[in-house]
């Protein structure tokens, strides 16, 4: 039912970007979203102040009218992940996610009451529930190799392994860099993921996106739903959803921007000050609220200038 | 061999495999390639390495395949060179069958890449294209039903009998004499790797040990010309390790190692060698591993390698050794595989799965079929009864994504058994609207078809409309002309003689193809109108028949269903008892007649090339069957266009009309032309329905009275002529034709 829920949103989502024009005027400080124009000057600073983003014109036949050709969506690939969030969340106990001046964050990302609803703005009762789509709190991807493979991707019984290259000069797999495995205190084996993280705008929420994929400790390309262990408990279970990247097709986890606006409203003021962040600073702003998202995935989002 | 301590060892690449590259090779595989296994020249990526956790793989996305138009290259080499990514050339070899990955022999694989190393190398060509030394081989098999991918990527290097060797390692900052400079270099290095996506120099280059300046671009000039000592060879280091660099380095070692002892052979002779004990003599190299850390070259992340180069003797070069498969989960070289069945969205599955096995016939059996111009005609079905769902369950076998019904009758609790469309829960509380129900089915068979309902009664000449009802039921007529127009073949499937007059004139006038099958109690008939009006030279002949000089083809305008009758259509249900009203017929003729009708649609649209009128095609009969069979000697053409010598096409003949039964089991061909007195399709009817202000006064007259159409033809006239008026009293007797 849920995903059926989120089937009719997705279509009714792309009828209404159809119909609707892009946002022309600066919106992002009383509404929190922002115009394709600002996304492109918020994305060309991303891009000078963290190059491991970088701007992509994907394919001609997706490319968004609205955008430049070769500014259509950010990426940044083979970004770490060497543990699970659900993991992090047991070390971190009682702790806050997030501290100090953070303070809010993620309470605003799980209250829908909190956004406006004016006109402009989409009707925040479209949220899709996506229960359904919950990781399984049993997820045994910490106890042992084998559980991965049992569906054998790699096949030991396939009778066609060939023999091992007698060959000096190779590293021998064990002790490459992406496939070590080490242990943490409590003795589990940490498995490094990697992610290939992007950002396409939203017309219809005039938001940011964000699209996960993601690679195993031996580069196998996950299956989207595991990208949901990477996801903190919270947004997991709520706003996270498998849809096809708008550019390459590909079924992708994205948190949905459904929520992102009021969210977006409520850090900018909460940064407040007497000096507004200009807008070429949201994308940073917004990293950091994906950061409480996927805390394990290490994206960059250190800004060497202040945000004010 | 054993591994000396300081043998110098490389960290192997691994793929990273976008599932977006499956899709797009399993596309290419379907629609282009069929059964053949040639190799495909495909591109894969990488970057140095990004952070210290883990390597920079080689990736490989829907774009790995390259083809296309000037401004799709160009959009991607942007992208490439926004992302700060290098290209490696590959090789893909895609088997047709599991048992052909499993025995593939990968040895020769191999010694032929080896052999393509050392004539790079040998010639000069990797001179200026560095990325020749970052060759990959992809061997798969894709099992597009499963939506399975196996895969085993190679990533040749050459042994040497004499390997690499590392004398001490560190990073950049830290190095004795480069580290004064690391600065320098690392804003060398940043700005040469943002040249252009195509500047070979990306790869490596050289820099000055004193001054620290990148000096691209890189040529062997330039090594060959100056002492070892002097320079550092710089590459984009793909590797994270801090005691290994990547498998990036290893060719361009051997590729050093063979370019600078064939210098050095030269130099001898010169009399100008660089302090060298002999041409084989070991000698010293400093590499640098360019590497990054939050975007940038960094003098920590990145390490300098001094290196020992391999040496290449005359064996290696001759017989060269390749090395390279990549190894699995098992930790040992073996293939992979990509399951993306799960992760697909099932109903884009289904839709791949169903064009699947259509575009399977174009492999081998018939290379010429048209899948995507069938596939893509929208059908309207008038009647959604045992035809109807026949012919809706065998266009869906076709892929014909398209298809509406219409019927205004609701499904009834005898229904189900016959019509396999429906169930018994359709018939509850007085049952649903046939239309609705069968678009319902056809869309839980298969989401990814555009099935809609049309809840409409078919007006009828005969059953005369009230005066309160004439609106709606004029209204019905522009109805039914509107979904006319919004399709491309009309399927006329209804259950009486006189719903059929409507939709085949509305099909006349407008020149519509128009597939009518009709059913009696143990024989039927399959057919397809003529449209549009009777050209002048075909209304020369004495009776309208001309023979095509091509296999006895007709090819004179084709009558309709109504132009061999000289009674117009009537009430045929009042007045009759429940065994007359109904179509009492053997309940297998509507499978056997809805799949002929299905099949004449397809064939059709194999006989016509583009711009051409389907409603015009010559019908074939048996001579020309039987001419299509001894001039090719099998039913399979080979001919590129749908069109074969004999005029047949490349499915076979398409008739006129189809007449069979299952009483004496027979089939029979019939071509016969349009009957210029037709009370639905000739001259006189057409133009009444087409003139504007006229056109609702004709339709009601004909509706409220059957020979008002008689007349109006001069179908009257002619029957008054005939004395014997004998034969005219054999009206249908429960047949609908």
């Amino acid at each position: 039912m849920d995903a059926l829920k989120h089937k009719v949103h997705t279509a009714y989502k792309g009828v209404a970007e159809s119909l609707m024009t892009t946002r022309t005027t600066s919106a992002f400080l009383e509404k929190g979203v922002v115009t394709p124009e600002e996304f492109v000057v918020a994305g060309d600073y991303l891009v000078e102040q963290c190059p491991t983003w970088s701007w992509q014109g994907g394919d001609a036949k997706s490319a968004k009218s609205y955008l430049p050709e070769d500014k259509q969506f950010l990426v940044t690939r083979n970004v770490p992940c060497l543990k699970r969030a659900r993991a992090m969340e047991e070390y971190a106990g009682k702790e806050e996610h997030l501290s100090g001046e953070d303070e809010g964050w993620v309470a605003a990302g799980g209250d829908g009451n909190g956004g406006s609803k004016d006109d402009d703005a989409p009707d925040m009762d479209e949220i899709p529930d996506i229960s359904a789509l919950r990781v399984d709190s049993r997820a045994k991807e910490d106890q042992n190799d084998d559980d991965d493979d049992a569906d054998i991707p790699d096949m030991d019984d396939f009778d066609m392994c060939g023999d091992e290259e007698d060959d000096a000069s190779a590293l021998p797999s064990s002790r490459a860099v992406t496939t070590v495995t080490t242990a943490d205190d409590a003795g589990h084996i940490l498995k490094t993921r990697t992610y290939d993280l992007s950002i396409t705008y939203d017309k219809y929420y005039q938001t940011p996106r964000v699209w996960l994929n993601g690679y195993d400790e031996r580069r196998r390309a996950l299956d989207p739903t595991k990208a949901l262990e990477d996801i903190s408990a919270e947004h997991a279970k709520k706003t996270v959803t498998i849809d096809p990247h708008p550019h390459t097709s590909v079924p992708s986890a994205s948190i949905h921007p459904c929520k992102h606006a009021p969210v977006m409203k409520k850090l900018i003021e909460s940064m407040g000050g007497d000096a507004a962040p200009s807008v070429e600073h949201y994308l940073f702003v917004f990293l950091k609220f994906i950061a409480s998202v996927v805390p394990t995935i290490e994206y960059d989002y250190t800004a060497s200038a202040s945000l004010r | 061999m054993a591994a000396d301590a300081d043998t110098l060892r490389f960290e192997p690449w691994q793929s990273a495999v976008d599932p977006g590259f499956w899709a797009e090779l399993a596309r290419r595989k379907l629609d282009n390639a069929g059964l053949s296994e040639d190799p495909w020249l495909i591109t894969a990526l990488y970057t140095p390495a990004q952070n210290a956790v883990v390597s920079s793989p080689c990736q490989l996305d829907a774009r790995a395949f390259g083809a296309g138009d000037e401004s799709e290259l160009a959009a991607r080499a942007r992208d490439v060179a926004a992302s700060g990514r290098l290209e490696m050339p590959g090789t893909l070899v895609n088997v047709n069958t599991l048992e052909r990955f499993r025995a593939f022999d990968r040895g020769t694989l191999m010694s032929n890449a080896a052999k393509k190393l050392v004539e790079d190398i040998r010639s000069g060509r990797a001179d200026d294209d560095a990325a020749l030394l970052t060759p990959f081989i992809a061997l798969t098999y894709a099992d597009l039903k499963k939506w399975s991918f196996y895969y085993w990527f190679a990533f040749p290097a050459l042994k040497l009998d004499v390997p690499a060797k590392v004398i001490s390692c560190g990073p950049l900052a830290e190095h004795v004499e480069l580290g004064a400079v690391a600065d320098e270099i690392s804003r060398g290095c940043e700005a040469t790797l943002r040249r252009d996506a195509n500047d070979p120099a990306r790869t490596w280059w050289i820099v000055d040990n004193v001054s620290g300046e990148c000096e691209p671009p890189s040529s062997i000039a330039t090594v060959r010309t100056r002492d070892f000592s002097t320079w550092t060879l710089a590459f984009v280091d793909p590797c994270a390790s801090e005691a290994h660099p990547g498998w990036a380095l290893r060719n361009l070692l051997s590729w050093l190692a063979v370019r600078t002892r064939e210098t050095e052979t030269a130099g001898e002779a010169a009399g100008e060698t660089a302090g060298a004990a002999g041409a084989d003599a070991p000698r010293r190299v400093r590499v640098l591993a360019v590497r990054k850390s939050a975007g940038r070259v960094c003098p920590r992340a990145s390490r300098v390698f001094e290196c020992v180069l391999p040496v290449t003797t005359d064996g290696n070069l001759e017989n060269p050794t390749g090395v390279g498969w990549e190894v699995n989960a098992s930790g040992r070289p073996g293939p992979r595989l990509a399951n993306l069945g799960s992760s697909m969205d099932p109903t884009r599955l289904a839709s791949q799965a169903v064009d699947l096995n259509l575009k399977l016939m174009r492999w081998r059996l018939l290379p010429q079929l048209r899948v995507a111009q069938v596939a893509s005609t929208r059908c309207l079905l008038l009647g959604a009864g045992t035809l109807g769902c026949a012919v809706a369950r065998c266009l869906l076998g076709w892929g014909v994504r398209k298809i509406t019904f219409v019927d205004g009758g609701d499904v009834s609790f005898s229904n189900p058994v016959r019509q396999s469309l429906f169930e018994f829960g359709d018939c509850l509380g007085g049952g649903k609207p046939k239309a609705e129900a069968a678009a319902e089915a056809l869309r839980r068979i298969f989401p990814g078809v555009d099935a809609q309902g049309v809840r409409m009664m078919i007006p009828m000449p005969g059953h005369p409309v009230p005066d309160a009802e004439l609106p709606r039921v004029l209204d019905d007529t522009r109805r039914l002309e509107d979904l006319i127009d919004a399709h491309d073949c009309v399927y006329l499937l209804t259950d009486t003689r006189e719903s059929r007059w409507l939709p085949t004139l509305t099909c006349a006038a407008k020149g519509k193809l128009l597939i009518n099958a009709a059913l009696g109690f143990d024989s039927y008939l399959v057919m397809r109108h003529g449209g549009g009006l009777l050209r002048a030279d075909e209304r020369s002949g004495t009776d309208g028949t001309t023979t095509d000089e091509r296999g006895g083809a007709f090819a004179g305008r084709l009558g309709c269903y109504f132009c061999n009758d000289v009674v117009a259509p009537g009430d045929s249900t009042t007045d009759r008892t429940l065994d007359q009203q109904c179509t009492v017929t053997r309940p297998g003729l509507a499978p056997i007649a809805g799949a002929l009708a299905v099949e004449m649609m397809v064939s059709t649209a194999h006989g016509c090339v583009e711009g051409d009128d389907p409603t015009r095609m010559p019908a074939h009969t048996h001579e020309s069957f039987a001419s299509s069979r001894s001039g090719s000697g099998s039913g399979s053409g080979s001919g590129s266009t749908g069109d074969r010598d004999d005029g047949t096409t490349a499915l076979g003949i398409v008739p006129h009309q189809i007449r069979g039964g299952v009483f004496d089991l027979s089939q029979r061909l019939f071509a016969a032309p349009a009957f210029d007195r037709c009370v639905a399709c000739s001259e006189k009817v057409v133009a009444a329905f087409l003139k504007p202000d006229g056109r609702d006064e004709f339709l009601r007259r004909a509706f409220d009275d059957p020979a008002y159409l008689e007349n109006a033809t001069g179908l009257a006239a002619m029957k008054e002529e005939v004395d014997d008026a004998a034969w005219l009293g054999e009206d249908s007797d429960g047949d609908d034709f």
